[in-house]
């Protein structure tokens, strides 16, 4: 009986509607959620997988050896390696493309890498304003590891205690 | 005849082989294509349904929209070349996938997986299944028109996804759950931010049963409606939270333990009614339920160790011939992998049995009938199914 009641007053006053609306209202005065993207960014992981770089060596040397690892680990076959024997008898490529549009981001081809040459950043606002802007070259991969350095041999030494 | 089943004493009775005789030009009813896009689902699936007034007579399911032929393309890849193509098969929760091929690899290559993977690999599917449940409950609130409720539960899934990337190094395809055990370990401080995570969560999800759950106009329109009768069960196939809402506690987890589940201390949330209203229950009580378990592993985890196995040049790496069938519990039900090695480096065969499969088509077809139209849509979300998985 005393239910009865309780639900009758509960539906003629609208208590459960009126109780909704105090949570929805304090969402409306609350903190906002909101980040302003291009002004606010929210914390990036130092793992995180972003566009491809090739790093060189501190005296200025390419690191890639023209190994193939990565070429031979790419699930979505997005990297194209040729090579040949350079004057002073190292292997080194001659081209080195990676297709962004075929590229899932999956890391291997860094997991795989020997020497550490092909390396996963944290940038993830590029574009391309026409299909073939995302097709990557060596020279182009080779600028993004020279301008984002720093970054890259920050976030190696942050993630290499835990391999 | 079961207490469920419909009342057709105005229509025409169905032939032996279940299709109507409806005359479409006597203006009594109405084909309706009811997709590809709708909001009832994820994805595109599309329900043809014949209507009288506003009843649905007869529904029939048509996927094929979203078919990758995933299964196929695995038989052409290395084994560690199909990871990124496994988490691709349920984007909400890929990892359940990597866990299950995973765990297939593993067994027919004899691969022995570190403790710590264990505890690992545990911790990263009860944070999938927390992200797919509050994608789930602000999809069910939709779908009755309470979108703010989605909002609030994409920023709480959206701080899941934050901690998912500094754990993996990615927010949707993690790609973390390797044969031999997972790719990195922890990072430091971890545990502390998952905890403010998991606060977030359990007050968002307060707020949404205050919100959701205690309102009048969601209980009218979910509580008696698209009643799963407990006698469909096995020969439908149903599990996780729609067995369960139906009061089978049906969960892969107790019923056959796998990874470190059997050391965790937890309950199996089941409901009786099995409507609408009870399954989201159910699966609302399965977030608690999950952000309990995250707790427990942080808090019991071996600290030291190492994470992933000493693996064979995964270049060239073949697998003696055999077979096995892994199984998972997912949040939309047991998640299966079936796979046929042949020697080679290749897979042979890898049969995906996912759950959307068995609940979006023929038990979607058999509860439409005598659905109210204006119920579809809540009716496809709170079975929990997800296009691209029925295909792959």
């Amino acid at each position: 009986m005393f239910t009865r009641i309780k639900h009758f007053i509960d539906t003629f006053l609208l208590t459960e509607l009126l109780k909704g609306m105090a949570v929805t209202g304090r969402y409306l005065f609350g903190r906002k959620f909101t980040v302003q993207y291009p002004d606010e960014k929210t914390p990036q992981s130092f793992r995180f997988r972003g566009l491809h770089a090739q790093r060189r060596y501190p005296n200025g040397e390419e690191r890639c050896i023209a190994c193939k690892l990565c070429e031979a680990v790419c699930p979505a076959m997005a990297i194209k390696i040729e090579s040949e024997q350079r004057t002073d008898g190292t292997r080194r490529t001659t081209v080195y493309d990676i297709d962004l549009t075929k590229c899932i981001f999956c890391g291997f081809c860094e997991e795989a890498c020997p020497v550490d040459a092909i390396v996963e950043t944290r940038i993830f606002e590029y574009h391309g304003e026409k299909r073939g802007d995302l097709y990557y070259t060596k020279d182009m991969l080779l600028a993004v590891g020279d301008k984002y350095e720093a970054q890259i041999a920050e976030d190696r030494a942050q993630d290499a205690k835990y391999r | 005849m079961s207490l469920f089943a419909p009342d057709r004493s105005q229509y025409p009775a169905p032939n032996p082989d279940g299709s109507l005789d409806i005359d479409l030009s006597s203006g009594k009813y109405l084909k309706l294509w009811h997709g590809p896009n709708h909001p009832g689902i994820t994805g595109n699936m599309s329900v043809e349904i014949t209507v009288c007034g506003d009843e649905v007579v007869e529904g029939k399911t048509h996927v094929g929209y979203l078919h990758r032929g995933f299964e196929k393309l695995m038989e052409r890849r290395t084994f560690i070349q199909c990871f990124p193509i496994v988490c691709r098969i349920c984007v909400p929760e890929p990892d359940f996938n990597e866990y299950c091929y995973a765990a297939a690899v593993e067994e027919l290559a004899g691969l022995e997986v570190p403790e710590k993977a264990h505890w690992m690999r545990t911790l990263i599917l009860e944070m999938g299944r927390i992200n797919s449940y509050l994608m789930y409950l602000g999809g069910q609130a939709g779908a009755l028109g309470q979108g703010v409720i989605g909002q609030w539960t994409t920023y709480a899934r959206d701080l899941m996804l934050d901690r998912f990337e500094e754990m993996t190094g990615a927010r949707i395809y993690h790609m973390f759950i390797l044969p031999g055990g997972v790719r990195d370990d922890l990072p430091e401080g971890f545990a502390a931010r998952m905890e403010e995570t998991l606060r977030e969560i359990e007050s968002t999800v307060a707020d949404v049963e205050k919100v959701m759950f205690h309102n009048a106009v969601f209980k009218k329109r979910t509580v008696g409606v698209g009643v799963i009768d407990p006698a469909w069960l096995d020969p439908y196939g149903i599990t996780g939270p729609n067995a369960r809402a139906a009061g089978v506690a049906r969960d892969v987890r107790k019923d056959h333990p796998y990874l470190v589940y059997p050391q965790l201390d937890f309950e199996v949330a089941t409901g009786q009614d099995s409507d609408i209203y009870t399954r989201a229950e159910v699966r609302r009580r399965d977030v608690l339920t999950s952000v309990d378990l995250i707790r427990q592993i942080l808090a019991r985890m071996p600290q030291d160790g190492p994470v992933m196995a000493k693996l064979p040049n995964v270049l060239h790496w073949k697998i003696p011939p055999g077979e096995t069938y892994v199984r998972g519990e997912c949040s939309r039900g047991e998640y299966g992998y079936y796979l046929v090695t042949d020697g080679s480096g290749y897979p042979r065969r890898v049969n995906v049995r996912g759950p959307s499969y068995t609940h979006a088509m023929a038990l979607l077809e058999r509860m439409l009938v005598n659905c109210n139209i204006s119920d579809i849509a809540a009716l496809m979300v709170s079975l929990h199914t997800y296009p691209p998985e029925i295909e792959r």
